[in-house]
């Protein structure tokens, strides 16, 4: 049950959340079907004849509804996941569903924090029992969380540093809301208070800012599952609609290496523009495609020859906002020309047909490889509920990625292109250029 | 249903507060609860105790063990009173045996 928050590679991660879906091969012609249960909770379900069952419970409690005199709460909540509640203690949580070989793991995202259960079809009811009482009736007892902190400070110490760049790029891009980091500072890991998490926690975890999503499993069960949440009704958090500013924020870590996340506002979940983006984003490219193969995509050949780097083009997509760009990681003393060479690209970037092309192939690709993993396919499922209200399947998604134009993607490409420069940047910065100098 | 009656005659009556003056622990301003032996189940539950409470409890051992030392007791006004004396850490622990019971229980079926 330890924390997965970074369990992809970000990047990887980002350009499939809010899109990503998958075709199990074993039948043809898959629906997902969704439904608002009684108690308001949306409950989605993809019965694609897997022997696991997958489950998802989403919230919308991620951390761009932290107060900001409460930041890392929402780090600090998926954490406690496990802990004891008011329906069970943790041990008995833990060893009832080791018993059943049954695994859950709490993940989270800006927007939402997932609770993922995996289970064979036997003991889906079960188990699911025990996530219900894992998820509903937290108590963060006090002593409960101060033994957690280690679990906290492994998260921090094992978070890559281009993890700290983008990061820091929401924080320059939003500073509020969406800029909130991932992740609790150092500084209040143990001074998270009981009282604040459990006041978080009712004003997040309601049924109204709740999805279901099953995969392995019929509607009825989806229904079931979602119904058998019991939530309490509570004031709702108040949500800061989103704006983008665009800045620049720098943390100087030492090191041979900058990690420099560029980026322009892009387009919300659920829009053309952010399908249209995310195909963009793999059309600048994500190092070599083949083993030992060249790097010669667009955003490299921008780049030019400087020697050993990586680069890979990103594309993120929240509810009302998202951000198109760069993520980049360089020799600190390339910095310069690679920081500003990856800059000048971004603003001025035209892609040509066969790139686009690629492109498209390789986010299908992406989007179908992905959802093979059901419990990733149930988190996405659930994501797309709370996002729009319903869920596409697999197959649709990869059907609107084929109908995009070519000058649906540069359109957007150049819309994006006019907003203000974001940046964010992590390691050693001693030649890395401010954002308005490049 | 005996115990119980039983139970309720005995808590508050005049014989418990007999009883309670008579273990003569009061006098060196002590609770009830400070005298529980430091066993594992009572570690845990101290450890689950806020800080001020632990620092009070920590100041009347404190002053119960200078008492002793001196040969001397309170001034009868600042004895303990059994109405004063809540019980801190008695549920605490209890909640812990529980939890210990129950890990025990889940250790013999499996």
């Amino acid at each position: 049950m330890a924390s997965k928050a970074l369990k992809s590679p970000l990047v990887r991660h980002v350009t499939a959340r809010g899109y990503a879906q998958a075709a199990p091969g074993v039948k043809k012609d898959l629906k997902v079907a969704t439904a608002v249960a009684p108690n308001k909770v949306i409950a989605a379900s993809l019965d694609n004849g897997s022997p696991l069952t997958r489950v998802t419970i989403a919230f919308k409690a991620g951390s761009r509804y932290e107060p900001q005199t409460e930041l890392g709460l929402s780090h600090v909540l998926r954490s406690a996941a496990g802990l004891s509640t008011k329906n069970a203690s943790g041990f008995i949580t833990a060893r009832k569903l080791g018993q059943m070989g049954a695994s859950v793991s709490a993940s989270g995202d800006r927007e939402f924090i997932y609770y993922t259960l995996e289970a064979t079809q036997e003991h889906a009811l079960e188990a699911l029992e025990q996530l219900n009482n894992m998820v509903s009736g937290q108590e963060f007892r006090p002593w409960e969380l101060s033994d957690n902190t280690p679990r906290l400070k492994y998260d921090l110490a094992a978070l890559p540093p281009q993890v700290r760049a983008v990061d820091l790029l929401h924080r320059a891009a939003y500073r509020r809301g969406l800029g909130n980091s991932l992740f609790v500072s150092p500084k209040r890991i143990g001074h998270v208070s009981s009282e604040s998490l459990q006041h978080y926690a009712a004003s997040t975890l309601l049924p109204t800012r709740c999805a279901v999503a099953v995969v392995g499993e019929n509607m009825d069960k989806a229904t079931l599952a979602a119904q058998a949440l019991v939530l309490p009704n509570s004031a709702e958090a108040p949500t800061e609609a989103t704006k983008y500013f665009g800045g620049e924020l720098r943390k100087e870590m030492g090191g041979d290496l900058a990690h420099v996340a560029l980026a322009v506002q892009g387009a919300p979940a659920g829009s053309s523009q952010a399908l249209a983006l995310a195909v963009a984003a793999k059309a600048f490219g994500h190092g070599p495609l083949v083993k030992w193969g060249s790097y010669n995509s667009p955003l490299a050949k921008a780049i030019g020859n400087i020697g050993p780097f990586a680069a890979a083009g990103f594309s993120v997509s929240y509810s009302d906002s998202g951000l198109f760009g760069v993520v980049l990681t360089v020799p600190k003393d390339e910095a310069k020309t690679a920081v500003s060479n990856a800059a000048k690209f971004l603003r001025g970037a035209t892609l040509s047909a066969d790139v686009i092309k690629a492109a498209k192939n390789q986010l299908k690709l992406q989007v179908l490889s992905e959802a093979d993993d059901g419990a990733s396919l149930a988190e996405s499922l659930a994501a797309q509920c709370l996002y729009t209200g319903t869920a596409k399947s697999p197959l649709e998604i990869a059907a609107s990625i084929d109908a995009l134009s070519e000058s649906d993607v540069s359109q957007a490409v150049s819309a994006a292109a006019k907003t203000k420069l974001s940046m964010g940047s992590a390691g050693n910065l001693a030649f890395v250029p401010y954002a308005d100098e490049v | 249903m005996a115990l119980r009656l039983t139970a309720s005659l005995w808590n508050k009556s005049a014989l418990q507060k007999w009883a309670y003056n008579l273990a003569g622990f009061n006098k060196y301003g002590l609770c009830r609860d400070d005298l529980l032996h430091e066993n594992e189940d009572v570690k845990e539950a101290l450890r689950r105790l806020p800080e001020h409470v632990i620092d009070e409890r920590n100041f009347r051992i404190v002053r119960a063990m200078q008492l002793s030392l001196q040969k001397t007791i309170l001034p009868k006004e600042e004895w303990t009173k059994l109405e004063e004396d809540q019980l801190y850490l008695t549920p605490i622990v209890e909640q812990v045996k529980k939890e210990r019971t129950e890990r025990e229980n889940w250790e013999k079926e499996y």
